[in-house]
Order: structure tokens, then sequence, then C-alpha cells
């Protein structure tokens, strides 16, 4: 029996012995994400990881930049010769990881692949309006299209892979991004090194790890221990302060373009009139929960375009919080509260959401915020199938969900135009407004930016009007890294792609210096 | 004993095929369509029939279902609808994962149990034996998603013993398979009290006492071992539900194991990966079942298999 | 063994109360049955009423236990979801046991090809990941606490059904029986008069561990989102939402965490007591 404290003893002693060291010491940054990627193909990838792992180990015909404008990358330039015929002139000397220049035999065969039914690639519908590809000459690629597509540019920001490549499960497929994959373990990490034969400035630091991390509590504790010293919207509103104990962390923020909405059912008895719907949206109290919930970094939304995108309408009557004219609403909408304040409701609806915990919170504050006005919500947290399953069938009284990187105002026709009820489109209120069905058939195909802007205004006045969604709030993007990290820009749809910019420091020993952990 | 170990690998395969057949249906009957899934919303019609034709989702359940066990006796458990991988490889990657994390547990399951169980059953009503019951009580009741972000605050963070988490040496191994271990110590602690007490009672150990043995090396010699066999039992069980409910601790340390695929692919609705993560943890639970049962008769030469 | 009667029942119950711990664990039973019958009146709020401006504060004069995220009163949230957690306790308990009766009886008394079908449905169900079906049951029938109470009943039984066949099994060889059936009683008299009030001791000191059990599980479903619907304040989905709090509130998953611990230690306490005090060699 004496044995046992003995080895427990040894052991311990054995671990203590060797700490290691803190990974920015050794030069390595490393990201932690809240998931695991289950693709990093960019001809299958469809979750967020995977787009923005990519974001790093590929290069695209074109990026975008912070207002969501498109800026070269693969291609130093590009033409409309019509508005069917886009014409692209690849830069020299760009090179995939395993050597191999990028050509336009390249290009041609990445979209050929996405479009190739065979693949089933989860990204073909996106490409269907192009009809022939064309390659006249190493350096430049020509797009063919059926009809004129104002969206066309966007989806462009493809991750481009050498002519040949099959897709292989899990292993990477080379990219000719900054950095190149050394290997990729699912649902743990994936290691990164920089590519020496990258196109653009070569990034400063040699190794990157990115960590999948699904907890929120192992995220904020390996960022206090420094074994993770980057982190994207990782960590709880609540825990930021915390956070910030460490001398060693500094938080950046910036505008965000997550925007969180509540969905209605229009085909729904009670929520098809409008005064129901406008009651409902009046009866919450949005900066309550922008800065309780979120501690004030997110702001109330007016639409589902985030402020700062060029197609985002200005002056859009917003929606207060007004209980009283809520109540005056539902009165007149023939919902009288029928024994005064309580207990009873004026009626109850059912309010479906996934199991994620933060909705589920807020799903308890709404549900607590349209009790005032007299209306009982019953709150079914779904498994995400399931969830995902009853929203599409529209078997759904209200719900929540988030739009995340929009990059395009074309999401309207996807989202609400007529003929796009789920399982073709997104419009899972089952909104049907002719004019709206109009505008934005008009603003898919006109090619000046300009008189799009004003198409799409017009798209969100009438929206604003309707309330077929009711926008809740755009989050900022919070970013936690160490101290010595710089260079890196937020983008307002998170993306990645300025990891390259990243390089370490000197500390300067300005503040309190405090010894390092 | 030839014959029974025949015997009971032939019941194994009812067994097996009753778990696999359940799950087959309950998969497919619950709501969620895995080609919406995996299509994402933009998908167009047509691209979604192709990719049902394509994956043999429009055929009828009888039909799928003949298909499936067709797979099953040639060895292949088809591709994984998300990652593309044959579902096969996906499960053998994370098999060595959820193998060291399910042994580990027990081990310390059992390093923990079997003294804390002989001292409690040999001094009962002390102070350590209330000691050990209350820290027994407090193992079985505290969450694992509790005592996880605990252990890693105190060891990792403060005494920078062991990282946080992942998968790799074998510091990463220590946290994890405390968390896991702790709430299986209390059961066998408990159990392994009972049945040695059981056993001290008995004739046996009054007898050799008299005889002149020390009362310790009666207790160690017999009572144990006539208790291990309800402490095998029990151990089987865990490391069944270890398999499955290695959930939570997976999730935490991101350890790559079954448990967390199985979530990952029941929510995905990838047909084939769950029907190819629960065959193999059933398989699993059954041969463990299995083996303990043979150790039973090399513990006790009072049960012998005919 | 022999038929208990009252005199027994008597000792037992004073060796059960000379046990300490065992006396003490009643006593927390018997108070957490109080609290729960009486939360209403007990409570200084109302549980669901939200504060959203005071989340996350510790205790003070008004709040003895703190607050949650949305400002909710602890103290009364924890005493309302004692309701929940004993409804889940004695609600699986009481389903998986009925089951397990029926199941464990038939098999052990009749024996045979019965037997055997059951060995083997035990068998599969016990290589099944309760987590698939606990989620397959959720995701049909909506999350709620009667879907709960179904999953962990379900994934539950068959404990109870082994145990019962083992008891059934053992009791039946036994004269009194054989000559119980001599005399042609039908099955369901001889079981419930002869077989079954023998079987009772292990069976009443499984149960007590299982409520605690069930209550340990539903606080894991909680984790993976299976649990009862918001805002309902079952121990497990407080513990649930005050987790993400754990550095910076902890108090918010350590009331409901405490309160779980005690009931598991007090069901235990019993199930010892209970134990001990009927299993003495006659």
């Amino acid at each position: 029996m004496r044995i046992f404290p003995a080895a427990f003893l040894l052991a311990a002693l054995a671990a203590a012995g060797c700490a290691p060291k803190v990974p920015i010491e050794e030069g390595t940054l490393v990201i932690a994400l809240p998931g695991a990627p289950v693709s990093i193909d960019p001809r299958l990838a469809t979750d967020a990881y995977g787009e923005q792992i990519l974001q790093i180990t590929h290069a695209f015909l074109v990026k975008r930049d912070a207002a969501g404008n498109p800026i070269p990358d693969l291609a130093e330039s590009w033409e409309e010769r019509s508005p069917t015929e886009i014409a692209f002139r690849l830069r020299k000397g760009a090179r995939f990881h395993d050597g191999r220049e990028v050509t336009s035999a390249d290009v041609r065969y990445t979209f050929e692949w996405i479009l190739d039914p065979k693949n089933r690639s989860p990204h073909r519908a996106t490409y269907d309006t192009i009809s022939r590809i064309e390659t006249p000459d190493p350096r430049t690629v020509v797009f063919r299209l059926k009809e004129p597509f104002a969206p066309f540019l966007v989806g462009m920001s493809r991750g481009i892979v050498p002519a040949g490549s099959g897709a292989r499960g899990y292993s990477p497929v080379p990219g000719a991004g900054p950095y190149k994959v050394d290997d990729f373990r699912p649902d743990e990490a994936i290691s990164l090194s920089r590519h020496d034969g990258y196109h653009g400035r070569p990034p400063a630091i040699a190794k990157v790890l990115v960590k999948f991390l699904p907890d929120s509590n192992v995220r904020f504790l390996e960022l206090k221990k420094g074994s993770v010293n980057f982190v994207l919207n990782g960590v709880d509103p609540d825990l930021l302060p915390a956070a910030l104990k460490n001398p060693n962390l500094a938080m950046e923020e910036a505008p965000g373009s997550n925007v969180s909405y509540l969905g209605f059912n229009l085909r729904d008895p009670i929520l098809s009139d409008v005064r129901v719907r406008r009651a409902v949206a009046m009866a919450i109290d949005r900066e309550a929960i922008v800065r309780t919930i979120w501690k004030g970094h997110a702001d109330p939304a007016d639409s589902i375009l985030a402020p700062g995108f060029w197609a985002h309408a200005e002056g859009l009557p917003p929606i207060r919080h007004d209980p009283a004219e809520a109540k005056r609403l539902l009165d007149r909408a023939g919902y009288r509260d029928p024994d005064g304040d309580s207990p009873k409701p004026r009626f109850t609806l059912t309010f479906k959401t996934s199991q994620n915990e933060l909705r589920r919170r807020i799903a308890a504050v709404l549900q607590e915020q349209l009790r005032q006005a007299g209306i009982a919500v019953e709150v079914q947290s779904l498994e995400w199938g399931t969830f995902f399953s009853d929203i599409k069938k529209g078997n759904f009284q209200i719900y929540s969900l988030t739009w995340v990187g929009i990059a395009d105002p074309d999401i309207y026709h996807y989202a609400f135009h007529s003929e796009q009820f789920p399982p073709d489109g997104a419009n899972r209120g089952r909104y049907a407004n002719p004019e709206l069905d109009r505008l934005v058939l008009a603003g898919r195909r006109e090619p000046s930016r300009a008189k799009r802007k004003e198409i799409y205004r017009r798209v969100q006045s009438l929206l604003s009007r309707d309330l077929p969604v009711f926008p809740l709030w755009v989050n900022r993007n919070i970013l936690l890294r160490d101290r010595r990290l710089a260079g890196f820009t937020i983008t307002p749809d998170e993306d990645y792609t300025s990891v390259k910019d990243i390089r370490i420091e000197a500390r300067n020993r300005g503040g309190a210096g405090k010894p390092e952990p | 004993m030839k014959r029974y170990l025949l015997s009971r690998l032939a019941q194994l395969v009812p067994v097996v095929f009753g778990v696999v057949t359940i799950v087959f249906l309950l998969i497919h009957l619950i709501p969620g369509d895995p080609v919406e899934i995996m299509l994402g919303e933009s998908a167009v019609a047509a691209q979604k029939e192709e990719l049902r034709r394509d994956l043999k989702l429009d055929r009828p359940i009888a039909a799928q279902y003949a298909e499936f066990l067709g797979g099953l006796v040639t060895g292949d458990l088809g591709v994984s609808f998300r990652s593309r991988e044959p579902v096969l490889r996906e499960i053998l990657s994370r098999f060595p994962a959820t193998l060291l994390l399910a042994a580990a547990s027990l081990l310390v399951a059992v390093f923990i149990a079997v003294p804390l169980g002989i001292l409690s059953a040999m001094r009962r009503h002390s102070w350590l034996d209330h000691f050990s019951s209350f820290l027994a009580m407090l193992g079985l009741s505290m969450p694992n998603f509790w005592l996880g972000p605990l252990l890693i605050l105190v060891f990792s963070i403060h005494l920078g013993l062991f990282p946080v988490g992942g998968y790799g040496t074998a510091r990463h191994l220590v946290l994890p398979a405390l968390t896991m271990g702790t709430g299986m110590a209390a059961i066998l602690m408990r159990m392994l009290r009972s049945s040695l007490l059981e056993e001290i009672r008995q004739e046996y150990v009054r007898a050799a006492s008299a005889k002149g043995l020390s009362r310790r090396a009666a207790v160690l010699r017999h009572a144990l071992r006539n208790s291990s066999i309800p402490v095998l039992t029990v151990l089987g069980l865990q490391f069944g539900a270890l398999l499955a409910g290695s959930v939570i601790t997976e999730t935490i340390f991101s350890w790559p194991g079954i448990g967390r695929l199985t979530i990952q692919a029941i929510d995905a609705r990838d047909y084939p990966l769950v029907q190819g993560c629960v065959l193999f943890i059933a398989l699993c639970t059954v041969a463990v079942n299995l083996a303990t049962d043979l150790l039973y008769s090399r513990l006790d030469p009072r049960i012998r298999y005919e | 063994m022999s038929e208990r009667g009252p005199a027994s029942r008597g000792r037992i119950a004073a060796r059960f109360l000379r046990h300490r711990g065992a006396a003490a664990g009643l006593a927390v039973v018997a108070a957490l049955l109080l609290v729960a019958l009486l939360a209403p009146r007990l409570s200084p709020f109302d549980p669901n009423t939200q504060d959203l401006d005071s989340g996350l504060s510790g205790a003070s004069a008004s709040h003895w236990l703190g607050q949650d995220k949305l400002g909710r009163d602890l103290l009364s949230r924890l005493l309302h979801g004692s309701r929940i957690s004993i409804s889940v306790g004695l609600g699986t308990v009481a389903i998986s046991l009925s089951i397990g009766l029926l199941a464990g009886c038939a098999s052990g008394f009749y024996g045979g090809r019965t037997d055997h079908l059951f060995m083997r449905l035990c068998d599969v169900l016990m290589a099944f990941p309760g987590i698939l079906l606990a989620i397959a049951i959720t995701a049909v029938l909506g999350p709620s606490l009667r879907n709960v109470l179904i999953a962990l009943s379900l994934l539950g039984w068959v404990g109870y059904a082994r145990l019962i066949r083992a008891q059934v099994m053992k009791v039946k060889e036994m004269e009194f029986v054989e000559s119980a059936r001599a005399s042609g009683n039908p099955p369901a008299r001889i079981l419930l008069s002869h077989v079954l009030p023998n079987a009772l001791s292990p069976i009443i000191v499984e149960s007590t561990f299982g409520i605690a059990r069930a209550i340990v599980a539903e606080a894991g479903l909680s984790f993976l989102g299976l649990g009862v619907a918001p805002p309902a304040p079952s121990w497990g989905a407080m513990i649930n939402e005050g987790r993400h709090f754990l550095f910076v509130a902890p108090h918010v998953a350590a009331v409901p965490g405490l309160a779980i611990m005690a009931t598991v230690m007090a069901f235990n306490l019993i199930g010892d007591g209970l134990r001990d005090a009927m299993d003495v060699r006659d």
C-alpha cells in the first residue's frame, strides 16, 4: 500500500520537471478556433472554420477588402468585356505549395471540378451561371456566363487548386496561399508553415498552429496560460475582463457583419398580421440585451446588412423599444389582454432555437420581455438537424438565427424572393411580395454599383416596413491576442487573410514591467 | 471451455445485429435530411435529387438496409457523407485515442478505488471509511464538465504541470483520465467495499484467522479474490459506458475520440458514420463483457464453463 | 431467508437509524421533499423574474445566494429546481422499476426461452450508446421534462430487470414457493405474495442509488442540450447555464452543483444504510 503514494509523487515530479516554453517565445502563432473544420478543400468546404483556414492556405483570383470591394490576389487585373464575359489576367510567378506555377489551366480545372455533378460540390449552385471557361494563354482566363450576374465577382473568392488534384478526404490539397499545411489532425489541430514561394510579401512568422477548441472555458484557460496567443470571437463577453487581467494579452475590437435576427412565419394566422410582428419587435428591448448579454460588444441592427457594407441603406426608420405601443398594436390587431396585465396571455407563440447556450440564454430573455407585453412564449431548444428541418418545413412560429458573412446583397433574392421558399432557397418565413421580387431580380442583373445600391435601398425599406424578419443586432468582432503580435487587420466578416501580416514585436517595457509567466 | 467460447461468440452476432438494426431505423426516422445538411440551402432541387440518388438515399429503407448489411459482410462500412473519408478509416483513426483514454481512466479508477476500498472495508466505520465514502460521493455527483475545467485550472494553469488539452504525449492523457476516472473510482470503491464486507463476514475468513493467519493476509488473499467478480462486472460495464459516454470529457479536452465523432455524425445525419460508430461501440462493449466473463472462470474455480 | 414479519421490520428500522450517515441522509431527503413541496412559499422571488443589469451578482441582502446571468434569484431557482430534480429522480426510478419488474419477473419465473430472449435483449440494450437514444427521443418528441424521463427510464430499466430476475430465480427454488406452486396458485399470486417480498431489499437499495444516478444523468443531458426547456430551473440546467462563468462567477454553477452533490450523497447514504440494516444473515 505504501507504494502507491510514492509512485504518484514520482510521476508528479517527473512531469513537473519539464514545463514547456510558451509558444510565442518560440515564434509560433497559435490560433484557437471554436470548432473543427470538416473539410479544408476549397471546392468542398462549407463551414466557417474551413473557410477561415483556407484564407490562410489558399490564394483566390480575387479577394475582398473590409468594405466588400474586390481586390486582386492571383488575378492582377480583370476586365468585363461584356455583361456575360469576364476576363482575368493572372499575375506572374505565383506558385503552389508543391512548387508548380499557377496558370489559367489550374483556375479552369478548379471551377470545372466544382461544376461537375459527379463531384457533388456544395458550391456548384454558386457557379451555375458559368456556361464556359476559356484559357487562351497561361495567364488569361475568360468566363462566359449564361446571363448577366452581378454577384459573379464575389464568387471568385474561391481557393484555386492545381489541375489534376482529386479530392482525397482529409488529405490537404495544395494551394498558393502564404502558409502550407504540414499536418491536419481532424478534431484536434492543423499545423502550418510558411510557403516560401508565396507571390506576396513573405509572412514574418514561420509556423502557425490552429487548434480546434470547442469548449469556451478551455479557450479562456489556454489564453491565460499562453499556449494559445490569438483568439478571434472565441471568448465569452463576460470573461473578457478576466482574460485581460493577464498583462500579456491585449484586446482589439472592430465592426462585424454577423446579424442576428428573429424570423416570423408569415403563414401563421397570428403572425401574418404585420401589426403583431411590429408589436413583437417593439416589445423587445435590444439595448438591454446588447448592454448585458453582449456587454456592449454589439449594436442594434436595422437591416440584415451590416452598417459598414456598401449596400447598407442609411436612414431606415429604427424600431424603438416601446412596450406600451406594442400593447396598443396588439389591441388594435384584435388580441386584447384577457385580464389586464397578468397572468393570462393574449396568445402563445413557440420560439424555436438551436441548442447553442448563448441562443438559449437570449431566448430566455426574449421570452421574459414578450411576457411583459402579454405574449406567452414557449421556448423549444432543439437539436440542430431537427431545428433546421423544422424551419425549412415551415413548422415554426418564430425562430432566431444569424446571417454570417453576407458578401453581396443578392442575399435578398435568396432569402425573400417568393420562389425561394425552402428547400430551394432561404425564404423560410414564406414572404411573398411582387414588388420585392421585381427589385431583387433587377438587382442581380444590374452592372452599375450605384444603381444596385439604390435598388437595394428600396428593398431594405420594404422589408423594414413589412418586417418578415426583425433584425436584432450586429456583433462586433473581438480579438484577444498576445501584446507582442501586431499586424492583423480585423475585417467585418472575420476573414483570416491578414494572418500573413502578423509579426512578433519585441515587448516594450513601458508599463508595470511584470515578468513573463 | 472452447465450446463455451464459441457459443458466446455465436451469441455476439445477434446482439450486435440487434443494436445495428435499431440504430439504422432510429437514424433514418429522426427528422433531418443529410442531403440538405451537406449541400446547404443554396443548392437547387435538381442537385439535391442527384445527390440523393448518388448516395442511394432515394431507395426504400428496406433496400438501403439490405445494402448496408451486404456491405458489412464484406467489411465495407461505406464513406462518410461529410468528410468523404471511408468510415472504417475515420473510426480506426480515432480508435487509439479512445482506447488510451478508456484504459487510462480505468487505471486511475483502480489505483484510487482498490486501496481505498480495501482500507474502508477493513476499518469499517473508522474516519477513513467515512472520508472515503465522502470522496466517493463527491466523485459520483460531480459532473465531468465541472471537474475538467477545475483540474485544468489547478494543474495546468496554476501549477503548469500539464497541457490544457489535446492529444499526443503522456502528459496530455493525465487530466482527461483523471476527469473520467474519478467517477468510475467512486462506483468501483463502493462496489469493492460492499462485496469485501460480504466476504469478510463469511466463515472462511473467520476460520483463517482462527488458524492464525493475520486478518490482513486473510482479506488480501481470499476475500479479495472472491470479491473480484462483482467488481469485474462493474469494471466491464463501466468500460462500455466509457466508450460512448466520454463525449463531455472529449469535448473539453479536445480529445479526438469516438464519442465526439459519434455526436458530430448524428448532428450531421451522416448515416454511414453513425452506423459505423455504433457498430464499433457495440462490438467493443460485447467483447469486453465476454472478456470479463472469461476472467471469472480464472478467478473463481467454482465457475466453470462447460 | 425467511418471510419477514412486522417485528423484523422494526428491527430493520432501528438498525437503519443507528447508522449515523443513513439517518443524516434521511433527514436531508426529508428536508428536500419539504422544500420541493413548499418551494413557492419559501422562495423570496419568482424564479423567472429577470434583472439583466445585475447579472452574475454575488450574495447580497436580498439575494442570499446571488443572481445568475439573467439576474434571476439563485435561491428561488434552487428551491423550484428541487421539484424538477425530485420528479426526475423519483419518476425515472418509478418507470424503470415498473418495466424492470415486469420483465425481470417474467424472465426469472418462466425461465427457458423467455429468459434467454430477455438476456439477449439486455445485452443489446447495454451495448447501445445511450446518447443516441437520448438524442433520438428528444429529436422526435421535443425537449421537455416528460421526454427526459422517458429517455432516462428507457436507458435505465435493464439494471433493475436483471436484479429482479436474479432475485426471483434465487427465491423461486425455495421450499415455500415450491409448495405454493404445487398447490396450484397462479404465478402472479405466487410472485406477488411470496417471491417479491423476499426479493425486495436489494431492489429498494438499488432504487435509492438509481434516484441519485438519475439526478446526475439529468445534469449530463443538460450539458448536451437535451434537458428541460428554458426557463425551467432544473439543477442540471442551472449548472449548464453557469459553467460558462466558472471563472468569473463560480457561485452560479457551484450552488446547484452543491445541491446535486448533497442530494446524491443523501440518497446514497440511505441506500447504504438500508443495505446494512436489511442484510443480516438469519
